[in-house]
This record gives C-alpha cells, structure tokens and sequence, in this order.
C-alpha cells in the first residue's frame, strides 16, 4: 500500500468523510458512532450532533407485566405516575424498544412533539420542553401567564396551591397538577428551541384559544378566540415559516409570527366545508409533507365502513383561497 | 495523454506509484472531482491522482466502468434487450459482490469514493461501514474498525452514561 492512506486507521478518516457517514446513520447507531473514537466524536459535534436523517419515534408508556392472577387485567400507569416507564420505538425497526426515563415531577401529560422535542405539562401544570435523548430541559411560560384564562390561588408562604379559571365565574380551586392534563390540547413549535425566536403555538381551553410565546419570553400572548359554540381548533402545525390552524367546521387560518410586530393573521379558508349529505367530520389534522405541501387529514363518520371511519385526505391549496 | 479510439475520447489516469490507465472519457467522468478537471480543460496529458495507490485506482475504475450510463452504440443493444429493472438488479448483484473485500481495501476505496466524488460507489461503501455500526455493540465495531478506543475510563463512563438507552 502506497499514500499517506495506506495505514487503514479508521479514526483517521477525513472529517468531511465521517461527517456523510454520520448524516447516514439513524439516531442510536449516530450516538454508537460518537462513543467510538474521539476522533469520531468530534465529527459527530462538528456535524451538530443529531443526525440530520430522521425517521419519526414513537414514544410510549411501556407495558407492565402483571402478576398471575390479578383482578384487573389492564393497570393503567398514568404518565405522572413514578413507576412509570416510557418507551421509545422507531418505526423503522418496531420490534425494538428503548426505555428512556422522563425527568420526575416534569411529565405529567405529553402536550405534543416537535423538531425532536417532547412538550409536556409538568406538576405545576406548567409547559417544559423536553429532549429525550440529550435530556435538556427548557421550561415555557407558566400556566398562569395565559391571558385571563388561569389564576393562581397561593398558600401562606406564597407558594402556589392551586388554581382557578379566571374566565369561568365558578370559583373551583383545582390542585396544582390537574389542569396541565386537559387544559392543553395541542402544543407546537417553528423550530429546535436552539433556533433564533423560535415560537411555541398551544391550543387550549378545549381548543378555543390559540396562545403563542417565543422561547425564552415570560408570558403567552393570545392570537385567536374562537367564539362560535359548536367550533374548536382541531389542528394547529407549523408549515414553511407560518403556523396553520384549521377549526372543526373546516375554517383554515395562518399566522406569521416572523416579524417584531404583531403576528400577521391570513385567512385561507373563510367558509366551513360541511356539506348536509357528507358524513359528519369526527376530527381534522393538519400535515406538512417534506416536497412543500399543506395537506388535510379528514376522519368521517361512516356507518357503511367496518369501523364506523372513513378517511379522506386533501391538499390545500394555499394560494387560490387567500383572502 | 488524451487520445481518441475508435470515436470515444480517452483519458489517462496515473496513479502515484507511476501505473498509467487509459480510460473512456465518460467512464471517468463518473467522478466528479475528474469531470470537474476535464471541464476545466486541466486533462491535456495524463491526470495524476494523488492519495490512490493502483490497485484501488484499478479497482474504481472497474466500479465506473460497470455504472456509466450505457449510451451509444455499445450501450444500446444491452439496453434494447435488458428491461431497466433488470439491469438494476444485476448491477446491484454486481455491486454486492464488489464490495466483498478485506477491511483495509474498503477503507481505501472509501477514501478513493470521496476523494474522486463518486457518488454512487461512496453510497456503497458508506453503508458497509453503516452497516457494520448497526449491527455490532461498541466492542465489536472497534475491533473491527481496529480503531483504538483512545478515551479514559472515566470519559468512556461520561459517555455511556449520556446516552444509556441507546446502549442497551
């Protein structure tokens, strides 16, 4: 072997080299990769450290083994439970699992996932961001700082015992874990909470309220109330640069909130979609596919189908429709 | 030198322990840090290619030899004859058994692949070496890869601790 290659040292491969190596690699055989060699390891952190290819995680509560004879066949952990245990599943390889262990005290109900982060209502009821793999944790404004919705009631030492809606006229004090189980419907963020003004967009108070906050800010601002008694946000997701929320009926809203300003509102579907002969719609997603489009997930209600559910999918036209 | 034969215009590569290879233009042009010299009319004589010993310059050149698109008159009957699936199949067969060489050979032809920005023989020999960190533990993989472990215990313990789950 002639060349300064000739002394097969695999450590000594080029940078650049490993670099295309490591972007092949799908998440646990990056981390094997950077526990190699140092040399390999600083690729990996030259590269960012997470793996630009990404194929979706599932994460899940793992199952528990009874024992024999036990009267009720399903014992249910709750999240917030600390015996419980949570798994990891890629669905690439299903069959195989990996048991991560959520921060205590901070999973109390799982709000959403994005760029790779979990969010989640912890004890306080309050959101926190949550990187399974690198175990950062980023907390969000508290529940408290949504705009008229949530009041604090304090004990003697100031600290917080319990809440209170604010918007609702009963007095009802809740203890201070509850509302983060059903005040969230759905949380979601522009970008990693690395990336400069990333926002963080939550559907709440049974999907009426749409609230949004940068990472880092200190209170949640509200974008859209929505009024009407028989409508609610069904899906709110983030798609090239704006945020998109569609509302049961099938109303398509956009925000940007890119500028200083004030976040600026389009709306790309005025009107409902209902149709009196159509089945009843059961519930809507929205979905942002990696070639650029803006794509609607529809469920029906359909009697004729095995299981009572037909599903229709729709590319939205973002353009002819703006209002 | 660069010559013609038989209408196809033909390149010569040099290797640094001074073999010499004659080649299809378009043959070599597989690779894109060549193509890039021969745009750039950097070709007139021979291209000495640092770095790639002959017998792993050899051996690129059969890789390329077997990917170039077959056009013209040569490439025309096999294509007429063979469906595109076929052929596909075939070269990803031929591929395969390319690839069976010994640890330190495919090192050198994945730094030739990069290099010579051969896409494709960079994608195969990549995923052996993918492969490899897939399917053995930490232990495995360094010996293999003979790379020393040249962390402390105690980093070695940082780092296993980091990320645990995907140790299991």
């Amino acid at each position: 072997m002639a060349g300064p290659y000739a002394s097969s040292g695999w450590s000594d491969l080029p940078m650049d080299l490993l670099i295309w190596i490591l972007h092949l690699l799908e998440l646990p055989e990056a981390l094997t990769f950077r526990a190699v060699c140092s040399s390999w390891r600083s690729a990996s952190a030259a590269a960012g450290g997470v793996p630009y290819r990404q194929t979706p995680w599932l994460v899940s509560l793992a199952n528990e083994t009874l024992p024999a004879g036990d009267q009720h066949p399903r014992v249910r952990r709750e999240l917030c439970d600390p015996a419980a245990k949570t798994e990891l599943r890629s669905l690439l390889d299903p069959d195989r699992t990996f048991q991560v262990s959520l921060p205590r005290g901070q999973a109390v109900a799982c709000c959403g996932a994005s760029h790779g982060w979990l969010i989640m209502a912890n004890e306080l009821s309050d959101l926190v961001l949550y990187d399974p793999f690198t175990a950062t944790l980023i907390p969000l404004p508290p529940i408290t700082v949504f705009a008229s919705c949530i009041e604090g009631v304090y004990g003697d030492e100031g600290k917080i015992v319990g809440y209170r809606y604010g918007c609702y006229t009963i007095g009802r004090v809740y203890d201070v874990q509850s509302p983060g189980g059903y005040f969230y419907d759905k949380v979601v963020l522009s970008g990693p909470p690395s990336t400069c003004r990333a926002v963080a967009v939550v559907i709440h108070l049974d999907g009426k309220r749409l609230s949004f906050a940068r990472i880092g800010d200190n209170h949640w601002q509200q974008v859209s109330v929505i009024r009407i008694s028989g409508d609610s946000f069904a899906d709110c997701i983030y798609h090239r640069g704006r945020f998109y929320a569609v509302t049961m009926e099938g109303i398509l809203k956009s925000w940007d909130f890119g500028g200083p300003d004030k976040p600026r509102k389009k709306t790309v579907i005025a009107e409902d979609d209902e149709d009196m002969f159509d089945d009843p719609v059961i519930t809507r997603y929205l979905l942002s596919t990696p070639w650029g489009h803006l794509l609607q997930v529809r469920v029906f209600l359909d009697t004729l189908q095995r299981n009572n559910v037909r599903i229709e999918i729709d590319r939205l036209d973002l353009k002819s429709q703006t209002r | 030198m660069a010559t013609r034969e038989a209408g196809k215009k033909m390149i010569m590569l040099k290797s640094p322990d001074g073999m010499e290879f004659e080649v299809e233009e378009a043959v070599a042009m597989e690779s894109q840090t060549i193509r890039k010299m021969i745009e750039d009319d950097c070709a007139d004589t021979a291209i000495l290619i640092p770095n790639i010993n002959s017998k792993i310059l050899s051996r690129v050149i059969e890789y390329c030899n077997k990917h170039v698109p077959t056009t013209g008159a040569t490439g025309a009957a096999a294509s007429d004859t063979v469906a595109p699936a076929a052929l596909a199949e075939d070269l990803k067969i031929w591929d395969a058994e390319f690839i069976k060489v010994n640890r330190a050979t495919r090192f050198n032809l994945i730094q030739a692949a990069s290099y010579l920005n051969i896409k494709g023989l960079l994608d195969l020999t990549s995923q052996t070496t993918i492969d490899t960190i897939s399917d053995n533990s930490l232990e495995e993989i360094r010996s293999f890869l003979s790379t020393k472990n040249d962390y402390l215990p105690e980093e070695e313990q940082t780092i296993r601790r980091e990320n645990q789950w995907a140790f299991q």
